[in-house]
């Protein structure tokens, strides 16, 4: 008679099992992490080619005129009350930009000259909610600056060709004409 | 007007009277019994029968698994050594299967910009990669881009099949995915409690409890659920292999699947995939419950809609024009 006591010891820790009901659910402690900001600046390009190289300090000719020469592919759009090159950068150190009361500005601080004129923008993109942001929605985030995603002499998107269309439903594509 | 079928509630509109509600949670208590019941005795059977067939014993501990809520440590433990086991064996891939929990506090939301977004479906694809969805034929994808004439509301003139570059001019665009309703229809309609609320918000499935039924599918009003009819093929090289139980862990076929939000990556506090692949930043992502969040800041100063507000749903998924 040995085999029925493993037997009932074996239900009732069954019936004990069930009868604790499910595991407690243990949440993840909310995190007290600082949300630092970085922001994200595509220095390079004007280091390696300082404008400085071809443009003497305060020599250039400043007047609007169709470019020949050089500079042809910038593809200028933006704005539509006029301005030209020199409205942004500085004729009195090329190296640099310039806000409307003429202080100058360093490259990689064009954010600060985007908000002259673009507040609105401005203003989301400082609060979060303009621009992208990447990294941890309750930690450090890298935000883009916005000649990351806006090219500066042409800054409205340019068409892009979207990723593949999704397959439609079997049924559908049968049909005659397949898509709809 | 009193067949069960026809009642506002079973589309979602309202929420189920307690008494009612209280009966079907009874009703469904029951079904689980014998559901398990009949399980455990078919099992035996199962486990009889492979074991003389010297076939493999691990689909029969898949066939007896417990529903998540009632998992403990111990078993999940067991469970995703043998999911990673499944998936190395079939793929050669080396997964690694979590299960983050809900942040105390935490209720996700999320926000789209409709003034940027250009249609250009960068979203859909690194979703696709994020969560291991299927990349044959019989593909599917979490996030559906609704092409939509300029001043149409009405979706059924949409074109989620749009081609060529975008955007075009006279249409806008609709991006929609699982909205994470915090009245969710599909959860009310689920026969087997395989689909819940989780409580920071989320909308999850129990792939292994699911009995692929899809009346979830049915009453979701925002066509976010996607059905296993094949079984997942995914190339090797597209496999995520940061993986989480309730999400985007590779599913078996005759299941139910849908967008959690990426909760493998923002139940670790990062932004989910989508967020991070819209070249236009049309994406904001992050916790309704903080005053000085961003969400908050769009809802307290865009102009702001969801999608059906009608059917009372409550959405944690807005969109906003700024
Ligand atoms: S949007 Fe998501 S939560 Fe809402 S009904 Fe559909 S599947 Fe459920
Ligand atoms: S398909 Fe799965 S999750 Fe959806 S209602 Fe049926 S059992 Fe529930």
């Amino acid at each position: 008679m040995a085999k029925p006591v493993p037997l009932a010891l074996g239900l009732c820790a069954a019936l004990v099992a069930a009868c604790s009901g499910p595991p407690e659910r243990k949440l993840a402690p909310a995190s007290a992490s600082a949300h630092s900001i970085t922001i994200e600046l595509s220095a390079e390009h004007w280091a390696q080619f300082p404008c400085t190289q071809c443009h003497e300090k305060g020599a250039a000719n400043t007047t609007e005129r169709p470019l020949t020469e050089f500079h042809t592919n910038t593809g200028l759009r933006h704005g539509s009350v006029g301005g030209w090159c020199y409205r942004c950068h500085s004729n009195q150190d090329p190296d640099k930009l310039h806000l409307t009361d003429g202080t100058l500005l360093p490259f990689e601080k064009s954010y600060e000259l985007c908000s002259g004129c673009h507040g609105d923008r401005a203003i989301d993109w400082r609060a979060g909610t303009h621009g992208l942001n990447v990294g941890y929605w309750n930690g450090p985030q890298t935000r883009r600056t916005c000649t990351l995603c806006h090219n500066p002499h042409r800054p409205a998107f340019a068409p892009m060709e979207p990723e593949k269309a999704p397959n439609p439903p079997r049924t559908m594509a049968a049909k005659e004409g397949g898509r709809r | 007007m009193n067949g069960c079928h026809t009642e506002p509630e079973a589309a979602g509109a309202l929420p189920l009277p307690d008494a009612r509600a209280g009966q079907l949670v009874e009703l469904r208590r029951k079904g689980e019994t014998s559901r398990r019941d009949l399980l455990a005795g078919a099992a035996a059977a199962a486990a009889t029968a492979t074991a003389a067939a010297g076939c493999d014993i691990t689909s029969v501990d898949q066939f007896l698994q417990k529903h998540y809520s009632e998992l403990t440590d111990e078993d999940k433990k067991q469970i995703f050594a043998r999911l990673e086991a499944q998936v190395k064996e079939r793929s050669g891939v080396t997964v690694k299967i979590s299960d983050p929990q809900p942040i105390e506090g935490v209720t996700f939301g999320y926000a789209l910009n409709l003034s940027i977004c250009n249609g250009n479906r960068r979203c859909v694809e690194a979703c696709a990669r994020e969560n291991n969805l299927p990349n044959h034929p019989e593909e599917m994808r979490y996030i559906r881009v609704l092409e939509v004439p300029n001043g149409a509301f009405e979706l059924e003139k949409s074109d989620p099949y749009f081609e060529g570059e975008v955007p075009k001019s006279g249409k806008y665009y609709l991006p929609v995915q699982c909205h994470q309703c915090a009245n969710p229809p599909c959860v009310r309609q689920c026969p087997c409690e395989a689909t819940w609320k989780e409580p920071d918000g989320l909308i999850v499935v129990d792939y292994d409890w699911c009995i692929g039924c899809r009346y979830c599918q049915a009453a979701c009003p925002y066509h976010a659920r996607r059905f296993n009819y094949g079984a997942p093929t995914i190339e090797p090289d597209r496999i995520n292999p940061n993986q989480a139980y309730l999400s985007n862990r590779i599913r078996p076929v005759g299941v139910i699947e849908k967008c959690t939000f990426c909760l493998q990556r923002t139940r670790v506090g990062r932004f989910p995939a989508c967020l991070e692949a819209c070249p236009t930043g049309a994406r904001k992502f992050g916790d309704l419950n903080d005053p000085n969040g961003e969400l908050r800041k769009i809802l307290a100063t865009k102009r702001v809609y969801v999608l059906k507000e009608d059917l009372g749903t409550i959405p944690h998924f807005f969109y906003f024009f700024a």
